[in-house]
């Protein structure tokens, strides 16, 4: 094996990933910024909140109590952060939809939402990180009231809670 | 079953299998490198601040080693490159499985919703067995294009 070849193979796919990085919109930052999660307390709910902390994304997290009562109160927009098709199957009752992978500033579906409204943000479940980066993405916009409901479509339909949607019918 | 191995057409094969594999798998990523970064930071191995620079980099590797394997330049390296990676990502498999983690592999990127798991194994597996023998093969004879 010619280690000169394999060196300016592995260099070249290096300088290319890098350069591309530089130039394409969806480039991520060499350094990956850390989100961080907050449980919130009962008693701050509805308050605002920025989203940052120093340079770290900062996410309120709702457990699934805490998100039941803000639904069965309608204090909060519901927004489905994951594909229309999920979202269409089966998504929290009264849920709008923002799929996070074709999310736009200035799509009308966002242009359209009040910022100092609160809204709990969804995916499906822990594991699933878009309702966290839709949360980030309206934070940085300037909406002061968004937190995200960890657990997710999964914990709300094992919970026996409303559905939408064309499953549930 | 040595010549066998070392068949033109069985080399020729293993290099567009390989070579589509990795260009199909690199591509996905390229396209949404953020989601990839998510796959990576999943798996919870490497420190936060490495995950961006591997999302960064590795498709890009894995699209020029696939294109040069498709081509059949360098055939030696890149099976070494490719044989390589993919041992690089049974181990995190592997030790995702281990830990109980129930994660998308993010091995083609979120363009499929593969689960880490045996099956992924196995699958790469095969495929370490298929660059192993093209990276020996490829020793006897430098020149192994399309043309033979």
């Amino acid at each position: 094996m010619n280690i000169k070849n394999l060196s300016l193979i592995i260099v070249t796919s290096l300088i290319l990933g890098f350069l591309y990085n530089f130039i394409s919109p969806d480039g991520l930052a060499l350094i990956r910024k850390e989100m961080k999660i907050e449980f919130v307390a009962d008693s701050t709910f509805n308050e605002s909140h920025t989203g940052f902390e120093n340079d770290d994304i900062v996410i309120k997290g709702l457990n699934l109590r805490q998100t039941y009562d803000i639904h069965s109160k309608k204090l909060a927009v519901f927004i489905d952060s994951r594909d229309q098709w999920e979202y269409s199957e089966s998504h929290i009752a009264g849920a709008i939809n923002i799929p996070e992978f074709s999310f736009t500033p200035d799509d009308p579906e966002v242009t359209n939402l009040i910022k100092d409204e609160m809204y709990v943000i969804y995916c499906d479940g822990d594991d699933c990180d878009v309702s966290k980066r839709l949360a980030a993405e309206l934070m940085k916009l300037g909406f002061t009231k968004v937190y995200v409901f960890l657990g997710g479509i999964f914990e709300w339909i094992d919970a026996g809670y409303p559905l939408e949607g064309d499953i549930s019918k | 079953m040595k010549t066998l191995l070392a068949n033109k057409y069985l080399i020729l094969l293993s290099r567009l299998v390989l070579g589509f594999v990795f260009i199909y798998a690199a591509v996905e990523k390229i396209s949404d490198p953020d989601s990839f970064a998510v796959s990576i930071s999943n798996y919870r191995i490497l420190p936060l601040q490495l995950v961006n620079i591997f999302a960064i980099a590795l498709p890009w590797l894995e699209l020029i080693t696939g294109i040069l394997l498709i081509y059949g330049v360098c055939i030696k390296e890149n099976s070494f490159i490719i044989g390589s990676l993919m041992l690089l990502f049974t181990v995190m498999v592997l030790i995702a499985v281990l830990r109980g983690l129930d994660i998308d592999c993010g091995c083609f990127g979120t363009g499929d919703a593969q689960k880490v798991g045996l099956k992924k194994i196995v699958e790469n597996l095969i495929l370490i067995i298929v660059s192993f023998n093209l990276f020996k093969v490829s020793e006897k004879s430098t020149d192994l294009s399309i043309a033979g």
